[in-house]
């Protein structure tokens, strides 16, 4: 029973677990990085418990969580109205759109097991439809406004060891720190996710879904949608 | 291809989710939540 539970979710488990261990990882390795800093400058150390708690901490967090949600909110948006011929990433050309109520058997093309807001009307059915490009925006959203509150309070600390004025938090999102911490996020996403559609046209991993099957064509888009 | 709802849990009338998937996305929801408010409450203490 127990084993089965852990196969039948052993892909949500693996990437927990190596999320909280490379969450650890990140905090020893920031804290050894700014004690090191701080005793360059002549400063106090900082325990592990003071390092976590910090804003230094948060901002190094925040700005990576943002770009990931980023991805994952234009990906889903893009894969809407977008296709890349080939790419098991994408439906196939001709697909483009939200689809019609059968194809996504909602209302009347429903089925008795799915979902319950997929099988009524009005408000329901537009949020439900809209749930996972909603939730994976409002997590990009609340993170990148972490981000920018985190890494204002980090500003302002270095404004103040070299004696200059604290900035507000409508002056930090137009100054190039936060930009900077943002942008250098959001290139690495952007490469990765259009190499991943450019690659998985010719290239395989055999038993990944995140591949076409081996012997699948080139011109392929999606075997599902085929 | 197959029902994403798997009919191991089908009880016909109320369509529920296996309850292990609904504990793995709850688990999953949870450490969002959590990590933005502490990541929010922490700048906004000023710490």
């Amino acid at each position: 029973m127990i084993m089965r539970a852990i196969r039948d979710n052993a892909l949500s488990i693996f990437f927990g677990a190596i999320f909280l261990l490379t969450l650890i990882g990140q905090s020893f390795a920031g804290l050894a990085d700014t004690n090191e800093q701080n005793t360059l400058h002549g400063e106090p150390t900082v325990t592990w418990a003071q390092f976590v708690s910090s804003s230094d901490f948060m901002v190094d967090v925040s700005e990576n969580w943002q770009s990931e949600f980023m991805q994952f909110f234009v990906f889903i948006l893009a894969t809407v109205w977008l296709v890349q011929r080939g790419s098991p990433e994408s439906k196939k050309p001709g697909d483009e759109g939200v689809g019609t109520d059968q194809d996504q058997r909602v209302g009347e093309h429903s089925q008795p097991d799915s979902p319950a807001w997929a099988r009524v009307r009005g408000w329901r059915l537009w949020l439900y439809s809209n749930s996972l490009l909603l939730v994976m925006g409002a997590v990009f959203a609340l993170s990148w406004f972490a981000q920018s509150l985190a890494g204002l309070v980090v500003a302002n600390e270095e404004n103040a060891m070299h004696g200059e004025a604290p900035q507000t938090w409508v002056e930090y999102i137009a100054a190039p720190d936060f930009w900077n911490r943002t942008l250098q996020n959001w290139q690495s996403e952007f490469l990765a996710v259009g190499a991943m559609i450019a690659f998985s046209i010719y290239l395989r991993q055999r038993g990944s879904s995140e591949s076409k099957p081996v012997g699948t064509p080139h011109h392929v888009s999606s075997e599902e949608s085929d | 291809m197959s029902s994403p709802v798997s009919n191991e849990s089908h009880d016909g009338v109320t369509h529920k989710l296996p309850p292990g998937r609904l504990v793995v996305f709850w688990a999953w929801m949870g450490i969002i939540v959590v990590g933005l408010t502490i990541m929010i409450v922490v700048p906004l203490s000023g710490a």
